[in-house]
């Protein structure tokens, strides 16, 4: 059974490289029960987007908050 | 006036371009005078190939894509020379102290991710970017550079590992870090007060 630290890592790592079966399945049991692991992987993988569009920006599009 | 092969760019153009090659080069480098230089060099390498422009990409990606070049040249050369002191602390010595996990590997109450409200829609918007490179600025030197490499720069993780001269485990290690603590920062800084809820 993952514990939350093992599972962040796991997410982590699945960014870089495929994991093995078992480790995916252990990490879908995980994710299943706990929505905070859940949004952390979410979280990472919109990390990647600011990311990318930072590289893209352009200022003069952008918008003052509201 | 720059005449890249045909494309005419006037000054107050390259001035803005000019601005964002430097704030992109700061981002990676955190140093206003390698910054600087990188910009300088892409713009003297840009000028002198410009022939090799061939208006496929855009202007900006064009020069991006040179600032980039530069940018691995200045790491790679500093990979080799020790990180001033200064810059190694307060993180790579004691890096468990900002965990955000209890002692049984679950998330502390105040830490635990929350759901993010149209993430999508805060892209568009200035704060949000100025919010990004602060949260970047406060991470320990080698970990946001990592972390450029990998998300805003795109290079796999063995490219980042070859320039900067580390291990691949120690690499995840350090990106495993990067992400936690940028999530962890945007979210405090711009997703509102997780203390609000309960």
């Amino acid at each position: 059974m993952l514990n939350c630290k093992e599972t962040t890592r796991l997410l982590s790592d699945e960014m870089e490289h495929p994991l093995y079966a078992s480790q995916r399945f252990a990490l879908k049991l995980h994710l299943l029960m706990c929505r905070y692991c859940h949004n952390f992987g979410r979280h990472i993988k919109f990390l990647r987007r600011i990311g990318k569009a930072y590289g893209e920006l352009d200022e003069e599009r952008l918008r003052d908050a509201k | 006036m720059i005449d890249i092969h045909k494309n005419k760019i006037t000054e107050a153009e390259l001035a803005l371009h000019r601005k964002f090659l430097y704030r992109y080069a700061l981002l990676h480098l955190r140093d206003s005078d390698l910054a600087e230089d990188a910009v300088q060099d892409t713009l003297l390498s840009a000028f002198m190939a410009a022939q090799g422009y061939e208006g496929r990409a855009s202007v900006r990606t064009w020069l991006v894509s040179i600032l980039k070049n530069k940018i691995i040249d200045i790491m790679r050369k500093e990979a080799r020379m020790p990180i001033p002191e200064s810059q190694l602390a307060p993180e790579e010595g004691n890096s468990d102290i900002d965990e955000p996990f209890t002692a049984a590997a679950r998330w502390e109450r105040d830490r635990r991710p929350r759901t993010w409200e149209d993430p999508d829609e805060a892209l568009e918007r200035k704060q949000f970017w100025e919010m990004f490179e602060l949260c970047c600025k406060v991470m320990p030197l080698q970990t946001a550079r990592v972390f450029m490499l990998r998300e805003v720069m795109g290079l796999s993780i063995e490219e980042i590992c070859k320039n900067m001269e580390i291990s691949t485990s120690n690499c995840s290690v350090i990106l495993y870090r990067a992400r936690m603590r940028l999530r962890d920062c945007i979210e405090v800084k711009w997703f509102g007060n997780r203390r609000k809820e309960k």
